[in-house]
């Protein structure tokens, strides 16, 4: 055990390194709840852009709905660029774009969605237009249902008396709220846990492994099987107290509106984000023990990874190459783990199964590096 | 208990270890010198099988090395000439660290460092992390991790570089101890008087080789110099150094200013020769001292080099 201890003593050593890591993360964590808790939340309007490709009664209705309580700017169908459109919502300048396709209402009576929206999914303006948009949709359907036909006139008029508070009051949409603040809440831990452990392990490791320790340990009885499984253990113990405080944290953060939230995958997702993230650095740490080089490759693995994956800027805003790529990455997957709030354990599973089959991957790299090390030695 | 015969161990042109045979027997003190660089590291790295060697063989305790050899590794304790210690952890954390790779007793443990913290005189730091430390006191904590478990065989490989006199004369010491409890220990220095003073026997190494051994009167015996008797005298003769020579068992003449550092090749009356000599002349010395032939004597004329620190 004295390899594991040797180990802990080391991370203890880092403890305010670690203090600090997660009183700032808690800090972020904590400021998102500040604008976005259950109960703070409270509609405001949005600047939204409605392309209208069907110039149809029915679309002229949906945009005297949206208009009533937002700032609503119409575009002419054939003027309408994609490209410039998502630009919008990534620089910020617009909460949300609105496409009502060519024939809305031929849509509508197919059961198909009539409209198309482009949004941040990470902001919380999206829910709310979310809602809005289905408020509309639900009212129409439960009229053509029963008088067959579609006056979005009268709809307007229902729905500019008081539904709508009543709408955002609805538990659909405060479990909504709850997901998509922990699915943020889980992605950035994700991303912390993943620059947090490059860096503290990396920094650990790098001084167990210096090469005249090595060799002195090398002198001792304990064989190196020994020595790697204990070294792993500690590792192990460190990354799963990490995640694990954060996750814990987390629900802690929001007692009381933890409804509608795969929290078990979630659990899931981080345990397997940190032992990939120690496959990585069994990497690294195999490539160098020099310390500049870990720490510059952690925060470039971290960072880059996070943004490519989506969790820093949504995917849906880059472009086909870039999306492409982030299809490839291990942290992408890892939010797959847990992005719908009512994802099946079986619909999990494929994402789970990637993220494992990163690590071993990474592991089979570290072992292969790790050996041609010894022979050159 | 240690046996190596006709090591050889290359790295790629350069021969490190020459066909280098080597013999300790239990409870001896003994001492590897040479020059930088001719080989004693990568001799006591084989030893420990931290290096695969080309050819020859080398057995401990009557087994031969393997590097998965745990049950001979477990009585061996090695204080590396390149500090191994941990910069995160404090003294007693890092002996207690080493002592852990041996000894899994707690209490047990508990008790060796303890007695480790006191061999190498760190009492007062143990708390302090190396950063803390002085160079010498380093090199203490080194030498505490080395030693904390009690090997039966333990190899100290320049321990005492930048060690004080004080805390050397105090670590010495407490090697003898260790000798005394039966201990055998394998021991390389620069300093050659050390050497003479702690080991029973030496081994002189030269470029991978072992071109001497034995107790330093063994070794004195090998050598044409016998004494060696340094004088001052003020005199205008131009050939008094080829005068001095022609004494009866003199070797060779050294001239510095006034002074003049005569080799005997043997220890019979050169004294009194020296001062009849000197009288005959009607000069008078200004000094003259007499010195047995040394360790360093004997290692520069065995290897054409004087050994420095
Ligand atoms: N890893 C290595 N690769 C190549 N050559 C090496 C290596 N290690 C040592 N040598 C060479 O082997 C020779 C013996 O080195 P070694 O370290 O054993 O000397 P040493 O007697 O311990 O010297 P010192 O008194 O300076 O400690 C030296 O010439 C050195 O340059
Ligand atoms: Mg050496």
């Amino acid at each position: 055990m004295t390899v594991f201890k040797g180990i802990l003593l080391h991370f203890w050593k880092y403890k305010y390194l670690i203090l600090i890591l997660l009183f700032v993360f808690f800090g972020f964590a904590y400021s998102f709840t500040l604008g976005n808790s259950g109960e703070t939340y409270e509609s405001q309007a949005m600047d939204l852009k409605v392309v209208d490709n069907s110039n149809s009664a029915l679309s002229e209705g949906f945009i005297e709905h949206l208009e009533r309580e937002n700032n609503v700017e119409s575009e002419d169908g054939n003027s309408a660029d994609r490209e410039a459109l998502e630009e919008e919502i990534f620089l910020n300048n617009s909460d949300g774009v609105i496409i009502v396709k060519e024939d809305a209402e031929r849509k509508f009576l197919n059961n198909e969605a009539p409209v198309e929206t482009i949004s941040d999914e990470r902001n919380m303006t999206h829910i709310q237009l979310e809602t809005l948009i289905n408020q509309f949709f639900t009212f129409l359907e439960a009229e053509y249902e029963t008088s067959g036909n579609m006056d979005t006139a009268m709809i307007n008029e229902i729905l500019s008396e008081d539904v709508d508070v009543q709408m955002h009051e609805s538990v659909d949409v405060e479990s909504e709220n709850n997901f998509s603040y922990m699915y943020n809440f889980v992605n950035f831990a994700g991303y912390w846990s993943m620059l947090f452990l490059l860096m503290i392990v990396g920094n650990v490791m790098a001084e167990f492994n210096a090469p005249e320790l090595r060799q002195r340990i090398s002198s001792s009885p304990m064989t190196t099987r020994t020595f790697m499984v204990q070294m792993n253990a500690a590792q192990i113990v460190v990354g799963l107290f990490i995640s694990g405080f954060m996750f814990l944290g987390g629900i802690l953060l929001r007692v009381g509106h933890l409804e509608g939230i795969p929290l078990g995958k979630m659990a899931v997702a981080l345990i397997l984000i940190t032992a990939f993230i120690l496959s990585i650095h069994y990497v690294v740490g195999a490539m160098t023990t020099n310390k500049f080089i870990i720490n510059g490759l952690a925060n470039f693995i971290a960072i880059g990874m996070a943004f490519l994956s989506g969790i820093m800027i949504p995917l849906e805003v880059m472009g086909e190459t870039t999306q492409n790529i982030a299809r490839y990455l291990p942290l992408y997957y890892f939010t797959q783990i847990y992005a719908e709030p009512d994802i099946s354990w079986a619909e999990a599973a494929m994402p789970m199964f990637i993220l494992v089959l990163y690590t071993v991957a990474f592991l089979i790299i570290g072992m292969i590096l790790e050996n041609k090390k010894k022979m050159t030695s | 208990m240690i046996m190596m015969d006709k090591v050889v161990k290359r790295y790629n042109e350069l021969i490190a270890l020459d066909h280098f045979s080597f013999e300790a027997a239990e409870g001896e003190i003994i001492g590897l010198l040479g020059p930088n660089g001719c080989g004693k590291t990568t001799a006591i790295n084989c030893m420990l099988s931290l290096l695969a060697f080309d050819s020859g063989d080398i057995e401990i305790f009557g087994e031969k090395v393997h590097p998965n050899n745990n049950s001979v590794k477990r009585r061996i304790g090695l204080v590396p000439q390149e500090l191994s210690i941990f910069d995160k952890l404090n003294v007693y954390e890092n002996i207690d660290f080493y002592c852990g790779l041996y000894v899994s007793d707690k209490t047990k443990r508990r008790r060796l460092v303890e007695e480790a913290i006191e061999f190498v005189g760190m009492d007062r730091y143990r708390k302090f992390i190396p950063k803390k430390l002085s160079g010498g006191l380093k090199r203490r904590l080194n030498i505490a991790c080395g030693m904390a478990h009690q090997p039966d065989l333990l190899f100290m490989d320049e321990p005492t570089v930048a060690v004080d006199a004080q805390s050397r004369n105090f670590i010495l010491e407490g090697i003898r101890q260790m000798k005394a409890r039966g201990k055998t220990i394998v021991y390389t220095t620069h300093y050659l008087e050390e050497a003479e003073n702690l080991c029973d026997r030496m081994v002189i190494m030269d470029a991978g080789r072992n071109i001497a051994h034995g107790t330093v009167e063994q070794l004195q015996n090998q050598i044409s110099t016998q004494e060696r008797v340094e004088v001052g005298v003020i005199t205008d003769e131009s050939d008094i150094e080829s005068q001095l020579e022609a004494l009866p068992n003199a070797v060779s003449v050294n001239r510095k200013n006034d002074n003049y550092m005569i080799h005997f090749e043997k220890q019979e009356n050169n004294i009194s020769n020296l001062i009849k000599f000197i009288e005959s002349k009607d000069l008078t010395y200004t000094e003259l001292s007499s010195e047995k032939a040394t360790l360093s004597d004997i290692f520069l004329e065995l290897t054409g080099k004087e050994l420095r620190d």
